[in-house]
């Protein structure tokens, strides 16, 4: 099934996502190159097959189906789930959902726009566990806690089901377990057992291996790992791989974590390196908790001594010999009391060099009373019997008992409190530096968790970055500087940051002039090459010389009083993404391979975290162009669905242009469609132009500069994205142009550009992948439409013009038999011929009768809606035509031509209009074209026919008019029918009384008889006559005549004839001279063609013969019957009348005996037919044989019997028959 | 069956029009417009044969002498082809046969009508 345009799918392979699409069963319809490249499946393997038989784990289909209902309810669903690819591996992928429907809204199927965010959820994952691993290390306080929050939340996250801690006794060089986690502890418990019990010393098994070498090991099958000694627990638990880390501290191994699954696991290096940092991290913790069990350690020391110390008591008399010597005193000094008694104190106990100025102290108090001992706690050094000489502190007392003078000295050996004096100085400087360490290592912990929460939750690249570095001047070093690589693999300094703001401004100069460029002397600059971490304890002058770009760069770096620096790599998935570098300005606080470790981790993570945030922006990116592509598919669907639906090409531009302005948020727009020719675009449709600007670019030459013409001649989009670029690419366009930037994209079709599409912005923009994208299927939607319209257009006016080219016909024929069936009445005949053009071919039609007065008389008027009718029959009543006026009908019924106006101006309705009303009204009938015909009968206008449009705004051509005159000419013929119908009822007899005498006149001794025969159903004046009178001189004129053509016209010419004749036969004899006379008249009078024959005889008679002067003109010549029955023609053809200016006329005379009878005829008579044969002139004198011997009317009759009988129906032609005979 | 048939031919500069059958007042209208036709292409010269024609009443006559005044106007030559005796005897009776120039039909060409 076909869910998809091509020009859909075809912008669907260009998506930078995978779309899916499915009917909706789930059966994939359509598969881009891109969810090929995703899913592993090709186009070929997945269309057919069901999306959740091909992508969706085991176990989750259920949910799968859950999220295509909701797609069908909703019209959409976006969210994350997992996939399995065609090689088994798990994907998480991203996915917007959206219902396809066709035009009529219904849904077909289902579109999935998919891009794969397992690589952002892995390292979301990654975060988690070291965001969990720093939050146990800084809140657990032992060892034993923070190891287990540890092993909890790695094996949680990363999927293990068992792990250990192992760490290291120097004493013993052994390693023991000393903490464990097991997903199940019932299946682990013997491994658990087996491990807690097992004591390894560095190299043994896997722990041992571990913490011998340093490094981290992986092993994806334990039971083949001969390094591996508790495979019997492991197997019995099930456990397959392992993966063990060592916790170290700088260069020191603490310990071992160990971690085993029971799956095959090949080794992870992220995970790998991850698991690195984390045991590195507890390294520091456990160098933290043993700093202060080293604090608590010393103080107790310190009050041990002091509380173990007693005091020897010795005492003298005045002269300086030992008075008593007590108990404590023999263990000090190593004499017994016995010995000690009498002897001098100065030379038993104290040192022969310091005896001198004993004794003289001891003179100086006898003779002065004046002691620098006495009562007061000195420290002295004393002699022991050994001769090894000590410190002793003395307080010496005098005795106040009457006898000798004496003293009393208490005296404590302090040799250990001087030992362990020295000891606590000792200790007191390594208590200080084991806090130094204790509060840098926990300072190192505090930053690592708060740079861990930062970096976790940071979302912004640049911000994260300064927020780090601010962290690290606060807790680790006084400057920190922060290099990064960006897209062209140059180095840019993100963030350089002192502790003293004071020094702001020498460190932005590291920022913005000394920043490092790719081999420059800066350590950084090193670091991003070797990828190594680097630090100095010291950087001596000459150092800060060779790494620094000129003096300038040296000054500044001795005003910071840089001291001290690490500078670490940052490493995300293998690659050098920038540097950290950490300076230290104190003397006192200079880095070591343990700040390494910290700087270097901290480099990981924020390598990491930043990855994640490019993965993050990028993923938005994705997710922002999928939701977007999404969005723009359904634009162009609904685009489709509303093309599909539009007939006109303003239509389809009308469609596309809003679409284009609404989806671009563009001000103004338009289209403009390439003229027939090629030489022009004519603009069709704007948005949000002024009026001038529209006339000025209503058609644009296709050679000139303006945009649409260049995209239409290139046929690619031309795009201009601010002001300064549009000035210095068009020059005096652009200046008075509005837009700051526009877009102008070809409307093709197959590879033609039949139009543009011009989008203008207001202010500065630019246009993304996807603007032009959708610009371009706009534009090649646009052109199919248009095509399809085109195409439809020119079907439907082909349709039109055949349907027209029928009705034409229909009309014609139409008219013919309405208007031959019935010639009866006049007035019925015109409103009939009015309705016929109604409204086919006019909205209005109107016919007018010339009266013969010269009047204009509106007989008919049409229109399809009677008020509109009734409108034009009151204007008609209150505005009579004018004869005189100089157009319109009168002007086509004075010159008997047809007049075209295609379109009816304002003007030509001002000045036809009698007044301002009629204007009024006239203009709001709308007259758009108008034709007026004359009715012209047998070469007589009897009126005209206007045919007008209006609401149908129908334009005519010459081709109308030719078929208006067609109508015409019918309607002029049925016009002519019924008033000839109508004056023969009513007129021909009394005209044709006038026109023939009332009853023959007597001629002495001669007989006469006349018949007059007209033809049909006799109400039509013949052209016939015949006249017999007394021509003054005795003589009677006999005429008989035919005028050409029949009805008044003809009966108009009769009367001129028989005029002529009666008035110029007074004055004139010879029957030629009268007829030439007449002849002169009727030219005279200019009757056009119509032309009459006439035959003139002269009669004489003296009763009893008759003399007879016979001249033709163009007339059958008339016969003489004789008594005897001999028949013969009398006279000569003469040339017919009316027509040339000297006619050929003769006279013959002949004599007419008694019983002789001459008989005049006209061509009625010879001219009737039976079938394809003629009565003609020997019937003619067959009939007038028999009539010998009958009288005149006799004679007459015979010849109108003999006719009739030839033929026994009406006569075809009218006819006369005048017969005279002398008297037998 | 139509009672006249007409037809045109240009033979040089000279253009033919034959009519054969019955030319009266029913069928003269088919010859006036075959002669409007003709005229409009402004021949050098008309002959009109008239030696098929079995009729002609005076309706052909006048439709005759009408084309004979328009030819004299416009400067265009006409000829008559001669038709039968009837047909002949119209024109005799009108005084025309002096007036109108007759030519001969060719050898048997009108012969058969």
């Amino acid at each position: 099934m076909q869910l998809l345009g091509r020009t859909e799918s075809s912008v669907l392979d260009q998506l930078h996502v995978a779309v899916v699409v499915t009917d909706l069963d789930g059966v994939i319809t359509h598969w881009n190159p891109h969810a090929e490249a995703l899913f592993g499946w090709t186009g070929r393997e997945a269309i057919g097959r069901t999306a959740v038989d091909l992508l969706i784990p085991a176990g989750a289909e259920t949910g799968a189906e859950t999220i295509i209902r909701e797609v069908i309810a909703d019209r959409s669903w976006s969210g994350e789930y997992q996939v399995v690819r065609k090689d088994g591996r798990t994907l998480d992928v991203y996915v917007t959902d959206s219902l396809v429907t066709d035009e009529h809204g219904e849904p077909t199927a289902i579109a999935g726009f998919s891009f794969d965010i397992t690589q952002r959820k892995r390292t979301e994952r990654r975060l988690a566990v070291q965001y969990g691993v720093t939050q146990a290390l800084a809140e657990s306080k032992t060892l034993a806690e923070a190891t287990r929050r540890i092993l909890q939340e790695i094996c949680t996250i990363a999927g293990w089901d068992f792990g250990a801690v192992w760490t290291y006794d120097d004493d013993r060089d052994v390693l023991a377990c000393v903490q464990t986690w097991v997903s199940d502890p019932a299946a682990m418990r013997p491994m658990v057992e087996e491990t807690r019990r097992l004591e390894v010393r560095p190299g043994e098994g896997l722990p041992g291996a571990v913490f011998a070498s340093r490094a981290p090991r992986w092993s994806a099958e334990i039971l083949a790992d001969p390094v591996f000694a508790r495979a019997d627990a492991a197997g019995t638990a099930g456990l397959r791989s392992a993966a063990a880390f060592p916790i170290v501290l700088g260069t020191d191994a603490l310990g071992v974590l160990e971690f085993f699954g029971t799956d095959l696991r090949e080794p992870d290096r992220d995970l790998s390196r991850l698991l690195e940092a984390i045991a590195g991290q507890v390294g520091q913790f456990v160098e933290r908790t043993e700093a202060e069990a080293d604090v608590r350690r010393t103080e107790a020391r310190r009050r041990a001594i002091l509380e173990a110390s007693l005091d020897a008591i010795v005492a003298m008399d005045e002269g300086g010999r030992i008075t008593e010597f007590s108990r404590a005193a023999e263990r000090t000094f190593g004499y017994s009391r016995d010995e000690a008694i009498g002897r001098e104190l100065a030379e038993l106990l104290i040192p022969p060099d310091l005896r001198d100025r004993h004794r003289a102290g001891l003179e100086r108090f006898r003779t002065t009373g004046e002691s620098t001992l006495l009562g007061r706690r000195v420290e002295l050094t004393a002699l022991r019997r050994d001769g090894t000489e000590f410190p002793i502190e003395l307080a010496l007392t005098r005795v106040d008992l009457p006898g000798p003078l004496l003293f009393k000295g208490a005296i404590r050996d302090i040799t250990d409190r001087k030992h362990a004096e020295a000891e606590l100085a000792q200790m007191f400087a390594e208590e200080q530096r084991a806090r130094a360490q204790a509060e840098q290592a926990g300072r190192r912990l505090t930053f690592l968790a708060e740079a861990g929460t930062m970096l976790a939750s940071a979302r912004d690249f640049a911000s994260a970055l300064e927020a780090l570095a601010r962290l690290a001047v606060s807790v680790l070093a006084d400057l920190c500087l922060i290099d990064v690589i960006d897209d062209d693999g140059e180095i840019r300094r993100m963030v350089a940051v002192h502790r003293d703001p004071a020094k702001e401004a020498l460190t932005l100069e590291l920022q913005t002039r000394y920043a490092p460029k790719r081999g420059a002397p800066q350590p950084a600059a090193r670091v991003i090459e070797t990828g190594k971490p680097e630090f100095a304890a010291e950087m001596t002058e000459e150092f800060l010389r060779a790494t620094t770009q000129d003096e300038e760069h040296f000054r500044i770096a001795r005003e910071l009083g840089m001291q001290s620096y690490v500078c670490v790599p940052l490493v995300a998935r293998d690659r050098i993404v920038g540097t950290i570098t950490l300076v230290s300005t104190d003397p006192a606080h200079r880095f070591g391979p343990t700040d390494v470790t910290v700087a270097d981790d901290i480099g990981r993570r924020t390598a990491l975290a930043l990855e994640n945030i490019r993965l993050l922006e990028s993923e938005q990116r994705a997710r922002r162009r999928a939701e977007r592509s999404a969005a723009r598919t359904a634009v162009l669907q609904s685009v489709t669905a509303a093309l599909s639906g539009a007939l006109s090409s303003r239509e389809v531009t009308r469609i596309v242009l809003e679409e284009a302005v609404g989806q671009l948020g563009a001000d103004t727009g338009a289209v403009g469609v390439v003229r027939p020719g090629g030489q022009e675009i004519e603009t069709t449709q704007t948005i949000g132009y002024p009026s001038d600007v529209l006339e000025r670019h209503h058609l644009t030459p296709l050679a000139s500069t303006y945009p649409m013409a260049q995209a239409v001649r290139s046929r690619s989009p031309v795009f201009v994205h601010s002001r300064g670029e549009l000035l210095e690419r068009y020059d005096e366009w652009a200046r008075r142009a509005r837009s700051q930037a526009f877009a102008c994209v070809p409307i093709t079709v197959e590879e033609r550009a039949v139009g543009a599409l011009f989008l203008g912005f207001a202010h500065p923009r630019t246009f993304s992948d996807e603007d032009i994208q959708l610009l371009e299927a706009l534009g090649r939607q646009a052109g199919h439409a248009l095509e399809r319209t085109r195409l439809y257009e020119a079907e439907r006016q082909a349709r039109a013009e055949a349907e027209r080219a029928r009705r034409q016909l229909a009309m014609l024929s139409e008219a013919s038999s309405v208007l031959a069936a019935g010639i009866v009445d006049f007035e019925r005949v015109l409103s009939m011929a009015a309705e016929l053009a109604v409204p086919f071919f006019a909205d209005w039609c109107a016919v007018d009768i010339l009266r013969d007065d010269g009047s204009i008389e509106r007989m008919a008027i049409a229109h399809s809606d009677p008020a509109k009718r009734e409108l034009g029959r009151e204007l008609q009543r209150r505005y009579p035509a004018d004869p005189d006026a100089p157009g319109g009908v009168a002007r086509v019924l004075r010159t008997g031509r047809a007049e075209l106006i295609p379109e009816i101006t304002d003007q030509m309705l001002v000045e036809a209009a009698p007044d301002d009303e009629f204007l009024r009204k006239v203009r709001a009938i709308g007259l758009r074209s108008l034709i007026i015909v004359p009715l012209v009968a047998r070469g007589r206008t009897l009126g005209a026919m206007s045919l007008a449009t209006a609401e149908s705004r129908r334009v005519y051509a010459p081709e109308d008019q030719a078929l208006a005159e067609d109508l015409a000419r019918r309607i002029a013929l049925a016009m002519d029918n019924a008033r000839l119908y109508h004056e023969r009822s009513s007129t021909a007899r009394t005209l044709q009384q006038t026109l023939l005498p009332p009853e023959l006149p007597a001629i002495p001794g001669i007989e006469l008889a006349a018949l007059y025969r007209p033809s049909g159903e006799g109400n039509e004046i013949g052209g016939d006559f015949y006249d017999l009178f007394e021509a003054g001189d005795g003589s009677w004129g006999v005429v008989m005549g035919d005028v050409c053509g029949k009805g008044v016209d003809a009966a108009s010419v009769t009367g001129l004839v028989r005029h002529t004749v009666r008035a110029v036969a007074m004055r004139e004899r010879r029957p030629s001279t009268i007829l030439a006379t007449l002849n002169e008249a009727l030219n005279r009078q200019s009757v056009g063609e119509r032309f009459c024959t006439v035959c003139y005889v002269r009669v004489t008679t003296n009763g009893r013969q008759a003399r007879l002067t016979v001249s033709s003109g163009g007339h059958p010549l008339p016969i003489v019957l004789r008594a005897g029955g001999e028949t013969e023609a009398v006279g000569r053809p003469g040339t017919l009348l009316g027509v040339f200016p000297e006619p050929a006329l003769t006279d013959s005379a002949v004599d007419l005996a008694p019983g002789d009878a001459l008989v005049l005829y006209t061509d009625g008579l010879t001219e009737e037919r039976n079938g394809h044969e003629m009565f003609g002139e020997g019937r003619l004198h067959e009939a007038l044989a028999s009539a010998a011997g009958l009288d005149a009317q006799g004679i007459a009759n015979i010849l109108v019997e003999a006719v009739h009988r030839f033929r026994p129906e009406a006569p075809r032609d009218d006819l006369a028959v005048l017969a005279l005979r002398v008297t037998p | 069956m139509t009672l006249l048939e007409v037809s045109s031919s240009q033979q040089g500069p000279m253009l033919v029009v034959r009519v054969s059958g019955e030319l009266d007042v029913s069928t003269a209208p088919i010859l006036q417009r075959e002669l409007d036709r003709v005229a409009e292409q402004s021949p050098a010269a008309i002959r009109l044969d008239l030696s098929a024609l079995r009729f002609m009443d005076s309706t052909g006559l006048q439709l005759v002498l009408s084309m004979a005044s328009r030819a004299q106007q416009d400067g265009r030559g006409l000829e008559l082809v001669r038709g039968t005796h009837s047909v002949q005897r119209v024109f005799q009776v009108a005084g025309l046969e002096e007036r109108l120039t007759f030519v001969d039909p060719e050898g048997g060409d009108g012969s058969g009508a």
